[in-house]
C-alpha cells in the first residue's frame, strides 16, 4: 500500500528539520528547538521519536552516526527541498495576509 | 538480596496511579526490578535503601502480543532514544514500560493533551481485544490437558469441565471488567486503594475458585494436583522462551519454533475436539446400541459403568442367574483399530470363529469375546460358554 506523502509540515516537524541541518541527536534536537524558540515550542520524547522515525522512513532524513547507543541524524536533499517549499509557503502566507493583518503588527 | 513478589493488576491506562505506587514503595525502600506474568501481573521488588526514585510509566502498542516480555529492534531503539533524555529504562511486560530516574525530569514523554487521550483510548481498546483472545487460547489448552487427563482418571468429567469453565470465566470477566468500565465511564481511573482491592478480590476469587475445584475432584484429588503441577511446569516453559531465548538476534528461528509449537497446539485442539464430539454422542446412544445383547443375557444389575479411555467405555455387569460378563463399546473414531488390538493383545484372544459380521475369539483363561463392529461383550464365566455359543446359533437362525 503506497504511504501518503507529507504534503505540509507540522510546527514540530518545521523545527525538527531545521535543527537537522547539522547533524543532531535526540537530545540535542529537543535543546536547539527550545532555544530557538525561546522555550515555546517543546519537543517531547515520545513525539519526537514517532516524527524521526517517521522521517526516516520517508527519506526526509538519516543516521549518519551511531554511537554507542545514541544515534544521530541528519537531513538529505529530499528533506531540504520540502524545508524549502515550506519557507517559501510560509514566506508567502506572511505576505498575502500583511494588508489585513499588518495593523495587529504592534499590538 | 531479600526480594518481595506483588501481585498487582495494573492496566494501561492506569500508568499515573501506578507512577504514585512504585514512587510510595520506593520511598519505603523496595525499588522495582521486573515486571512479569503470562497475565501481566507480578512485579518484583529488591530491598534498598529508602529513596526518592522517580518512576514514569509509558504506554505503547509496540510489542509482541505473544511473548511481551521480549523485547524487539524498534523497542531497543526506543528504550536507547529515551535514555539520552535521562530515562533509564527498568522493565515492560509489553504494553507498560517503566523507567526510572534519580531527579525529577523536566520533560514528560508524553504531552498530556488531546491527541495522546485518543491514542491511549486506542491502546485500551486494543488491550481488551488481546485480553478476549489471548486467554481463549490459554482456556483450549489448559482444557486440552484437563479433559485428558480426567478422562484418563475416571472423574465425573461433565461436573469437572462445567466447573472449570465458570472458574475461567469468572476470573477472565473480572480481568476485563476494568476496560470496559474504563471505556465507557469516560476515563474514570480508580484510586490506588481502589486497585490494591480489585487485586485482593481477584486473588481471592481465583484461591476460592481453585480450593473448591480441587473439592469437586476429591476423588482424584492426588493424581489431579500432579496434573496442575504439570500445567504448571510448561507455562513456567514458555514463560522461560518468552524472558531469554527469544531475542531479536533469533527472530527466525524463534518464529519458526513457534509456529511449530501452535500449529502443534492447533492440530491437538481440533484431535482433542473431534474425539471429544464424537464421545459425547455415543455416550447418548450407547442405550441404543447394545447390538449383540443376547436373549439370555439381558442385564439384570449394571454393576459399574466406567469411561475407560477418551477411545472406549466399559460397562460392567453382573447378572445372578447366567454370569458376570462386561460388555465394551469402542469409540468411533480414528483410534478405533488400536483400541480394539490392544484388548485383543492383553489377554491373548484367538480367533475360533466368524461369521457375517460376528467374530468370536477365545482368550487364555477360557474367556470369550464376541466383537461385532465397534462392539464387543467378554463373557468371564468358562461354564456359560457352551450355553452362549447355542444362544448365538439361534439368534443366527432367527435372524436367517
Amino acid at each position: 500500500m503506497p504511504r501518503k506523502q507529507l504534503d505540509t509540515l507540522t510546527e514540530p516537524m518545521y523545527y525538527t528539520l531545521i535543527a537537522l541541518l547539522n547533524p543532531r541527536c535526540g537530545v540535542e534536537i529537543t535543546d536547539f528547538v527550545l532555544a530557538l524558540t525561546s522555550d515555546r515550542v517543546c519537543l517531547v520524547p515520545g513525539t519526537l521519536y514517532t516524527m524521526l522515525s517517521k522521517f526516516e522512513s520517508e527519506n526526509i532524513i538519516e543516521e549518519v552516526h551511531v554511537e554507542g547507543r545514541r544515534r544521530t541524524y541528519v537531513i538529505t536533499g529530499k528533506g531540504k527541498a520540502m524545508l524549502k517549499e515550506e519557507y517559501i509557503r510560509l514566506k508567502k502566507m506572511i505576505t498575502e495576509g500583511e494588508p489585513w493583518l499588518s495593523r495587529y503588527k504592534d499590538e | 538480596m531479600k526480594k518481595k513478589y506483588k501481585f498487582m493488576s495494573f492496566y494501561a491506562f492506569e500508568n499515573k496511579v501506578l507512577e504514585q505506587y512504585l514512587r510510595k514503595m520506593a520511598n519505603k525502600g523496595w525499588k522495582l526490578v521486573k515486571l512479569q506474568g503470562l497475565l501481566k501481573n507480578m512485579m518484583i521488588f529488591e530491598k534498598c535503601e529508602p529513596q526518592n526514585i522517580y518512576y514514569y510509566v509509558d504506554v505503547g502498542t509496540n510489542y509482541s502480543i505473544m511473548f511481551p516480555n521480549s523485547t524487539n529492534p524498534s523497542q531497543a531503539q526506543y528504550r536507547a532514544f529515551l535514555e539520552e533524555y535521562g530515562y533509564d529504562f527498568v522493565s515492560s511486560n509489553g504494553p507498560i514500560e517503566v523507567y526510572s530516574s534519580k531527579e525529577e525530569s523536566k520533560l514528560p514523554i508524553h504531552e498530556e493533551d488531546e491527541t495522546r487521550n485518543e491514542e491511549l483510548r486506542k491502546i485500551a481498546k486494543r488491550e481488551l481485544l488481546v485480553n478476549i483472545f489471548l486467554p481463549l487460547l490459554y482456556i483450549f489448552i489448559g482444557r486440552q490437558m484437563f479433559t485428558g487427563a480426567v478422562n484418563f482418571y475416571f472423574a465425573n468429567i461433565d461436573i469437572v469441565l462445567g466447573f472449570f469453565y465458570v472458574f475461567v470465566a469468572c476470573i477472565w470477566l473480572s480481568m476485563l471488567y476494568p476496560y470496559v468500565r474504563w471505556l465507557v465511564h469516560k476515563k474514570k481511573v480508580y484510586k490506588l486503594r481502589n486497585i490494591i482491592l480489585r487485586t485482593y478480590l481477584q486473588i481471592c476469587m481465583a484461591i476460592s475458585l481453585t480450593i473448591s475445584l480441587f473439592f469437586f475432584m476429591n476423588e482424584n484429588l492426588g493424581l489431579v494436583s500432579i496434573l496442575f503441577i504439570i500445567i504448571l511446569m510448561i507455562v513456567k516453559f514458555i514463560t522461560w522462551i518468552d524472558e531469554r531465548a527469544f531475542t531479536y538476534k533469533k527472530k527466525l528461528l524463534m518464529k519458526i519454533i513457534t509456529l511449530i509449537l501452535f500449529g502443534y497446539l492447533l492440530f491437538s485442539f481440533m484431535l482433542q475436539y473431534t474425539l471429544y464430539s464424537v464421545l459425547h454422542q455415543d455416550v447418548r446412544d450407547s442405550d441404543k446400541q447394545a447390538g449383540i445383547i443376547l436373549p439370555s443375557l439381558q442385564m439384570k444389575e449394571v454393576t459399574g459403568f466406567q469411561q475407560e479411555s477418551m477411545f472406549s467405555e466399559v460397562i460392567k455387569t453382573y447378572d445372578k442367574d447366567t454370569a458376570d460378563f462386561t460388555y465394551i463399546h469402542l469409540k468411533n473414531t480414528l483410534l478405533k483399530g488400536y483400541m480394539k488390538a490392544r484388548i485383543l493383545n492383553e489377554q491373548k484372544y484367538k480367533k475360533v470363529a466368524e461369521s457375517s459380521g460376528l467374530t468370536i475369539y477365545q482368550g487364555n483363561d477360557n474367556q470369550l469375546l464376541i466383537a461385532k463392529d465397534n462392539q464387543m461383550i467378554v463373557f468371564h464365566d468358562t461354564k456359560i460358554k457352551d450355553e452362549v455359543l447355542k444362544d448365538i446359533a439361534t439368534f443366527y437362525a432367527s435372524q436367517n
